[in-house]
């Protein structure tokens, strides 16, 4: 009984320090998420202005026409795609989809840039 | 590595000195029981466990600020919930679940009693007990602009629970502290938090007892500020009283919240304010398996 005891013991508490070694992170937010005090201009986000240079930095090595839809690279079909399916457009760059990695900046604009009409 | 090392030398340590007070045929040892009313001394957790085979059905309520007046009812008006099923499953083991309204919290927990008062053939001077808990904050995401990772959500709590019942009325207890929150403000603040708990209960009538709790946070472990306000230790002053299937435990409080990783590192209202709440646990008692 004493045996079965101090084994269920050691069991337990090695269990507890994987667990707690495994699933412990030490994050905070100034570095996990960035410095969210630097200024972001939302003021006029446009495709040609703002964009375009962040679809061609992120996206169009595989998006571009003749390959993976959706076309990101030119107007055009980037226009069609955010208007119909904005919010898949939005939710898949902001969790990190193949690897797309944005800032917080980024996101506010692309989200703007979405709901104001995508021109 | 080094951490490893730590933690598997501790584990021994706790299983080598497990042994202590342990009956043996024809051995004459007193064993110390209850050296508090209830497994909750005011906010934090006793040395003492729930007893074998019974299922303890708690509500615990903190009242808003005593000194909003009479408009709040002296704090009436507002309340922060835990309920909480806990359950023991033998003379040194319980374990518990719970759910708190602020931040929509569920907390887990297992206490574990290594060591027995007692004396007599063995003699043992305090019992000690070991508590880890886990808290997972369930509320929607403020922000959902940025990738927000589900460890985010998550904190932990160790303590070590020494305590000694000096005679039949007082009883003492100290517990050091580790919480852990995977995730904070800023690069200063401390994602590993030590904190010293004291506690205490003095019988003054049959069945009622005065109880006082206190937890001492380390410096320089919080910079950060929780809605404009700076981090202040937790200090509690109640009454147990105990009718046999039920505690009522009533207090004054500076805290709002009633589980370690809250009340510990985040209560901002201080006694010299004067911002201070009335609270209560109510804790129920069920036979579920007789032991």
């Amino acid at each position: 009984m004493k045996i079965l005891k101090l084994t269920l013991i050691f069991a337990m508490l090695t269990f507890m320090a994987i667990f707690m070694m495994n699933s412990c992170k030490n994050d905070n937010e100034e570095e996990l998420y960035g410095n969210d005090t630097i200024p972001c201009d939302t003021s006029n986000v446009t495709y040609s202005g703002t964009m375009k240079s962040f679809f061609d930095a992120q996206c169009t090595s595989c998006h571009y026409d003749g390959n993976q839809y959706p076309f990101l690279e030119n107007f055009a079909t980037a226009h069609d795609y955010a208007i119909s399916n904005g919010n898949t457009l939005f939710t898949k760059i902001k969790d990190g989809h193949q690897g797309t990695n944005v800032t917080v900046c980024e996101k506010i604009q692309l989200q703007k840039w979405i709901n104001s009409g995508a021109n | 590595m080094k951490k490893n090392k730590y933690t598997l030398l501790f584990i021994l340590v706790i299983i080598g000195i497990t042994g202590f007070c342990q009956d043996k045929k024809n051995d004459v040892t007193t064993y110390t029981k209850s050296t508090f009313y209830a497994n909750r001394i005011i906010n934090g957790h006793s040395v003492d466990l729930t007893p074998p085979g019974r299922l303890d059905l708690k509500f615990s309520h903190r009242m808003g600020r005593i000194n909003n007046g009479a408009y709040d009812l002296f704090g009436l008006d507002q309340a922060t919930l835990r309920i909480g099923l806990e359950y023991g499953y033998n003379d040194w083991f319980m374990f518990g679940v719970g759910r708190n309204n602020i931040e929509k919290l569920y907390d887990g927990f297992v206490k574990v009693k290594f060591l027995r008062q007692c004396e007599g053939k063995k003699n043992m001077p305090i019992t000690a007990t070991w508590f880890s808990g886990m808290y997972l904050n369930t509320l929607k995401w403020t922000d959902t602009l940025r990738t927000n990772y589900f460890s985010n959500r998550i904190s932990y709590a160790h303590q070590l629970i020494v305590a000694k019942k000096i005679n039949d009325k007082l009883s003492l207890q100290l517990t050091p502290t580790l919480v852990h929150h995977n995730l904070v403000k800023t690069k200063k603040d401390k994602n590993t938090i030590f904190a010293l708990g004291l506690g205490g209960s003095h019988k003054i009538f049959n069945r009622i007892a005065l109880t006082a709790e206190y937890y001492y946070l380390l410096p320089n472990q919080i910079e950060s500020q929780i809605n404009g306000t700076e981090v202040a230790n937790s200090f509690s002053l109640g009454f147990d009283i105990y009718t046999g299937k039920h505690v009522f435990q009533i207090m004054v409080t500076n805290s709002t919240t009633m589980v370690e990783k809250a009340f510990i590192t985040q209560t901002t209202d201080k006694w010299k304010d004067g911002n201070l709440h009335i609270g209560f646990n109510i804790l129920r008692l069920f036979n579920i398996v007789n032991k």
